[in-house]
């Protein structure tokens, strides 16, 4: 019985969860199935991944910021294309389109277009780091309650 | 034959740093991805469907685990550091064709790549890939592709894997 109401207690704060996401910063499907994966055996899988997420997103700005002061571009586009896929996985889709054209353009030495689209990237994942956030704390809001 | 023994401790200190999820269930799929953030996800999404993974970070980790571990399939990730997915493949591929990968005669490689262009795949395709999944996957499409190539006789590692049905080549360019 408690197992039963543990599930259903689950799957209501799942779909409560859903109702937060502004499709326009998140692809819906993409975060959704993050939260598919959420279990018994990892209650707290999707904020896990939130919390990496935002961790490592910020470190990456960070260096890409310095790198570009140093205009090491090869170091640039590593480090674009790894906040691409951990974007991807999010579903920050306008980041990741964003990492994908920074990439391009360090990859033609474009200085100052990647600067612009660096400033660009960083803005995006602000409006989508503040909407996790945001959905983290309903989240956990509507747990305790 | 027998399903393989759960990874071990040994296992971990012959391939180097492995990533392993904590199921311990019949198929052995290995994913190599440089992301932890994919990583984490893939796994998790591979246990839930029923699968045993293990993960490595670049090419040259691929092919020390396929040295000594025995798996299914593998999932390739193209673009990672020290060594590509389709330099990996395309070792895996000659070190199969001659006869060295005792654990892994036959294990087919399928590109998990983040790129759905008809040049890459193209590039799979040449280096040896089997098929493609594009990331971030649907579990049900990740669960299809992989029962197309898992092997259906009962467990037997470093056997060829038959696809159940023929599956259709990778598009070409």
């Amino acid at each position: 019985e408690r197992r039963v109401f543990s599930i259903v207690q689950r799957c209501i704060s799942s779909s409560l969860l859903m109702s937060e996401v502004d499709s326009e910063l998140l692809d819906v499907s993409i975060f959704g199935q993050l939260e598919e994966l959420q279990d018994e055996t990892q209650p707290d899988f999707v904020e896990e991944v939130i919390t990496l997420y935002l961790e490592t997103s910020e470190e990456k700005l960070n260096e890409m910021e310095a790198m570009l002061e140093n205009k090491d571009l090869d170091e640039l586009t590593k480090s674009a294309h790894s906040l691409k896929g951990s974007s991807a996985n999010i579903g920050a889709v306008k980041v990741v389109k964003l990492c994908a054209d920074l990439k391009t353009l360090s990859e033609n030495e474009d200085y100052q277009g990647c600067k612009q689209c660096l400033e660009d990237t960083k803005e995006q994942f602000r409006l989508v780091k503040e909407h996790l956030q945001d959905i983290m704390k309903k989240n956990k809001e509507k747990r305790e309650s | 034959l027998s399903p393989p023994p759960p990874p071990s401790a040994e296992d971990d200190r012959r391939t180097g740093k492995v990533n392993r999820s904590t199921s311990m269930k019949r198929w052995r799929i290995l994913v190599a991805e440089d992301n932890y953030i994919s990583q984490k996800v893939i796994l998790k999404q591979l246990n839930k469907l029923g699968y045993c993974a293990d993960a490595v970070q670049n090419g040259v980790e691929a092919l020390a685990a396929l040295d000594t571990i025995p798996y299914h399939l593998v999932l390739m990730d193209c673009q990672m550091p020290e060594m590509d997915g389709y330099q990996a493949t395309a070792e895996i591929i000659r070190r199969q064709s001659e006869g060295a990968l005792k654990h892994n005669t036959c294990t087919p490689v399928i590109a998990f790549t983040a790129h759905a262009f008809v040049d890459d795949m193209q590039r799979c395709k040449n280096a040896g890939m089997r098929d493609y999944i594009c990331k971030p996957v649907k579990s049900e499409h990740l669960r299809d592709i992989l029962t197309r190539w898992l092997p259906h006789q009962s467990c037997t590692l470093g056997q060829p894997s038959t696809p159940s049905s023929a599956p259709p080549p990778l598009p070409s360019a």
